[in-house]
């Protein structure tokens, strides 16, 4: 819970969604764990976990689809636990998109403004205004099965967006996509979110699209968050071993701290490597059990016979072995064995450091990072 | 230029072939159902068309005399109102069999749980056992010495048997009772196959349950009911045991006509003449049917 | 959530009340064919005398072996044709492809009265085939053919061909590929299609009575004319055989095609 605080800084926005305490139950297993969350006005908040994590009941539970078993959720300051999904001030974009079949998609656009009993000359006003938002100009009469998976989701934003909810609810509306689709998308979602200013609660399980459309995310897993935070403190500082290694980091190592000073710990591996890092700024009363550190921040150079010099609190270098080399195109992935321990190390060196650097497999390296990369796990 | 030529002349042959061996083919496999569909299908019908121009001598022998007689007495005369009466049944049947199915259809999806196929059960049951057994046993039912009388005059709430049978209730009844799980059936497949979340999407946009009913569940599942109208509405038209069982003489449906004709009276060409006009009543009906509802509902009721 | 649960009642309700119409009958012959009624038509205490009565009747034994005749043949014959006219359909274009399609449905949408006065016409006056075994046989086949086509064409559809290719390609002979791919594949379809056809043949009235010509009485022509003079309680213990083996059928499909699912 820590990047709230540093989020609110001196002047405190309105909070658009909170949940209060909220627990769900299905038979056999607790689905959302008491969960307690505030969302601030006009943010795009991302669930972010892996499926099964709970992020998508949570959703469901604020949309009113599912009653918690316990626990508030409250819209615009307003307790919607009485409320059914159909007078509550929120609006879903579904998985699969879920559009009428049976309706053109300037029907499906205006469904709920026929449901709030708009006259004809305003829902065709308001309908033609989402229209031009989602730039599916010409298209107001063809029916779903005749759109591509892209127009698709607009039509599905748009229609969710006309009724002008306090929170717009997106239930992984990208999964369906193809990759360059699913990044257009993306883009798009985050152009209109601007746009219209409205509150988005995104539910995924892509960790590239949390950290490219989100201002805060939250990390789910087992029905709980475990780290919320703004995208760079999610993906630069993860709290815990599963959000370090949900976010993709390779180089994670379990261990103890053996000493502690000037804001610096320092850390002995299982393997009996040390290592200096700096001291967490969060203090929770959970031990610390390992550090990460990114593949891209790590330096490699082939072995010299001089030794660097070394500076073990600033900078911590190891000697190794590369053991397989992959090239990914815009960079290339090294595994280092380190000397004397059955410890492997991912490296990354991008183009512009260098990557063609004639290091062969079984080829004798060094490999070396600030010691400030070092990112301490709790547990 | 001779290349060119050998290659065309190649290529027709190769066409040849092919041809050969698509009507090769055809013979192989289509050959026994192209036997059933000519000899057994449309001779029979052209035979019957045919005779539906004669005339009927006085001991039922057939008089080759060309004549619209019996055409005549279908389109202009009394036949003819038993062709719309027993459309007016059909369509009275099917409408029933749409508001009886479609609550037992809708709650199996919506609240059947773990009862759902049990529910599924004891409708399909009644639709594969003997037809003529369940007429039979709503006739012990519903008939003036039937159980429902019995009862009744034993309890002394009556002192006189209702009548039931041979009234247009008890026709309608039956034909609700003989058709209602063909109805049933295709309505439940419609809903079972809805989408969940377009419901849910409608909810969460803002429609009631009863307005969403109305705004997607109904026409979400109009193939359905479509299918369930062809299954009900197209037998129904041509029914004969159940206006014979409860119509008695009072209500007469064209099946009926057609049956009368040929195993009572013995007049060929008149019982010809009214069968090929139910025949081609239902190819209209059908015909439209298609138009207007589209071909697959068709293909889904088979 | 209260009206909802107020609504699924009130559903329920209705849902049972048609269920009981449809049952109610069926379950009072069920009752009565253990009555001492004679009529059958009223409870008079228990007896299983009715059923003594049926397994001894001469003229139920006869109609009934006539019966299961006609339906066995019809099954084998009905959906052999209907397995190569749905693989022909499926594989072969040709013109009139289309209208042959409609041709064969003709039977099925036909009212009985139609195809059995149609049929019986062609029989006595056009080509003279004896009425009885021969002329019901024929009908029989005639309109059950249509329906395994289409349950088999319906599978076919839906059927991954990439399997004839593969097989094909692993140097089976089209005649094997059938044998050892195809075939077993199509298998459950041609089943569920034997399946259906059977009560349909075996339960067949009108047709049956048009083309019987006299003395073929088969078991529904049978019930038939036992109705004609009324109510018999014999009848009540042939229509509880009829619920209880559809029943068992049906019950028995059920775990099969179960049993089949948690194999594959």
């Amino acid at each position: 819970m820590s990047g709230s605080d540093t989020q609110r800084g001196n002047k405190k926005p309105d909070i658009c969604l909170e949940i209060r305490d909220v627990v769900k139950q299905f038979p056999g297993v607790t689905a959302v764990d008491h969960v307690t969350l505030e969302i601030q006005e006009g943010e795009i908040f991302s669930f972010l976990g892996p499926s099964g994590c709970g992020k998508s009941t949570l959703l469901r539970v604020v949309a009113g689809l599912e009653n918690q078993d316990q626990g508030d959720v409250l819209i615009a300051g307003q307790n919607v636990n009485e409320l059914p999904p159909y007078k509550r001030d929120c609006n879903t974009v579904f998985q699969n998109h879920a559009l009428f079949p049976h309706m053109t998609v300037a029907e499906n656009i205006g469904f709920g403004l026929v449901e709030r009993r708009l006259s004809k000359i305003e829902i065709k006003k308001k309908v033609a205004e989402k229209i031009e938002l989602v730039t599916l100009g010409g298209m107001e009469d063809r029916r779903p099965d005749q759109l591509s998976g892209g127009q698709r989701q607009r039509v599905a934003l748009a229609r969710a967006l006309i009724l002008e909810p306090a929170v717009l609810l997106l239930d992984e509306p990208l999964a369906a996509l193809d990759r360059k689709l699913r990044k257009e998308m993306q883009i798009e979602l985050k152009r209109i979110q601007r746009e219209v200013g409205t509150t988005f609660l995104n539910v995924t399980h892509d960790q590239k699209e949390a950290l490219s459309v989100s201002d805060r995310i939250g990390i789910m897993n087992e029905g709980a968050f475990l780290q919320i935070g703004t995208p760079d403190e999610i993906y630069e500082k993860p709290g815990s071993i599963f959000v370090a290694s949900f976010m993709g980091a390779t180089n994670i190592f379990s261990g103890k701290v053996v000493s502690q000073k000037d804001g610096k710990v320092e850390l002995e591996t299982d393997q009996g490597l040390r290592v200096f890092a700096p001291e967490p700024e969060n203090n929770t009363s959970d031990p610390v059990v390992g550090f990460s550190v990114h593949p891209e921040l790590i330096h490699l150079k082939p072995e010299t016979s001089d030794e660097s010099p070394s500076d073990p609190a600033n900078q911590t270098i190891f000697h190794g072995k590369i053991n397989e080399v992959f090239y990914q195109g815009d960079f290339s992935e090294f595994t280092v064995a380190l000397k004397e321990t059955d410890m492997l190390i991912t490296v990354h060196l991008t183009r512009g450091r260098g990557y063609r650097l004639q290091m062969p497999e079984g080829q004798n390296v060094e490999v070396s990072w600030d010691c400030s990369s070092n990112n301490v796990l709790r547990g | 230029m001779r290349a060119m030529d050998e290659i065309s002349v190649s290529q027709s042959q190769a066409q040849k072939r092919e041809k050969r061996k698509l009507a090769l083919n055809i013979a192989a496999y289509l050959f026994p159902i192209i036997i059933i569909v000519v000899v057994f299908v449309f001779a029979p019908l052209a035979i019957i068309l045919f005779f539906s121009f004669l005339k009927s001598g006085p001991y039922g022998q057939i008089v080759y005399t060309f004549t619209f007689e019996n055409i005549g007495a279908i389109l202009g005369g009394g036949y003819g109102k038993v062709f719309l009466q027993s459309i007016y049944l059909a369509l009275q049947t099917n409408l029933l069999c749409i508001l009886f199915g479609y609550p037992i259809a809708y709650y199996i999806t919506r609240f059947g749980g773990k009862w759902k196929t049990l529910w599924i059960f004891l409708i399909i049951v009644p639709s594969w056992s003997s037809y003529l057994i369940r007429l039979y046993a709503l006739k012990t039912l519903v008939g003036t010495k039937g159980t429902i009388n019995t009862l009744l005059m034993n309890l002394g709430i009556i002192s006189e048997p209702i009548q039931i049978l041979y009234t247009n209730f008890a026709v309608t009844m039956a034909l609700v009772f003989a058709w209602l799980p063909f109805m049933i059936l295709p309505i439940y497949a419609a809903l079972d196959g809805l989408d969940r979340s377009v419901l849910e999407a409608a909810t969460d946009l803002g429609a009631t349950p009863f307005r969403r009913f109305f705004r997607v569940t109904l026409p979400l599942t109009r193939g359905g009911l479509l299918a369930g109208s062809i299954l009900v509405f197209i037998p129904t038209v041509g029914e004969w045991l159940v206006p014979s069982i409860f119509g008695g003489s009072k209500i007469m449906m064209a099946g009926s006509l057609v049956a009368h004709k040929f195993t009572a009276v013995g007049n060929i060409p008149q019982g010809s003449s009214l069968a090929i006009m139910l025949a081609a009543t239902l190819v209209l009906i059908l015909y439209l049917t298609i138009k207007w509802g589209g071909r697959e509902a068709l293909e889904k009721a088979l | 959530m209260k009206k909802k649960r107020i609504a699924s009642k009130i559903l329920w309700v209705l849902s049972s009340l048609t269920l009981i119409f449809l049952w109610a009958p069926m379950i009072l012959i069920i009752v009565f064919s253990f009555s001492n009624n004679k009529y059958g038509s009223s409870w008079e205490g228990f007896t299983l005398k009715w059923y003594v009565k049926l397994f001894t009747n001469d003229q139920v034994r006869d109609a009934l072996m006539r019966s299961l005749i006609i339906a066995g043949v019809t099954v084998v014959v009905a959906t052999l044709i209907g397995t190569i006219t749905a693989y022909g359909l499926y594989k072969l274009n040709f013109r009139g492809k289309q209208f042959l399609r409609t041709s064969i449905l003709l039977p099925i949408v036909f009212p009985s009265v139609v195809t059995g006065s149609a049929l019986l016409v062609f029989f006595t006056r056009l080509v003279h085939i004896p009425l009885g075994y021969p002329s019901i046989i024929i009908a029989h086949i005639v309109f059950c053919s249509p329906l395994a086509v289409f349950i088999i064409l319906g599978r076919m559809q839906r059927f991954d061909w990439s399997w004839e290719e593969a097989a094909l390609d692993l140097g089976a002979t089209p005649f094997r590929t059938f044998l050892r791919v195809t075939g077993p594949q199509l298998l459950p379809a041609i089943m569920a299609s034997a399946m259906l056809i059977f009560p349909w043949s075996f339960d067949d009235f009108v047709i049956t009575y048009f083309v019987a010509g006299v003395g073929s009485t088969t078991l529904p022509i049978y019930v038939f004319s036992q109705l004609r003079f009324g109510a018999t309680p014999v009848i009540n213990t042939i229509g509880t055989l009829f619920v209880s083996i559809t029943m068992l059928g049906m019950v028995l499909v059920y775990f099969v095609q179960k049993m089949g699912k948690s194999n594959s």
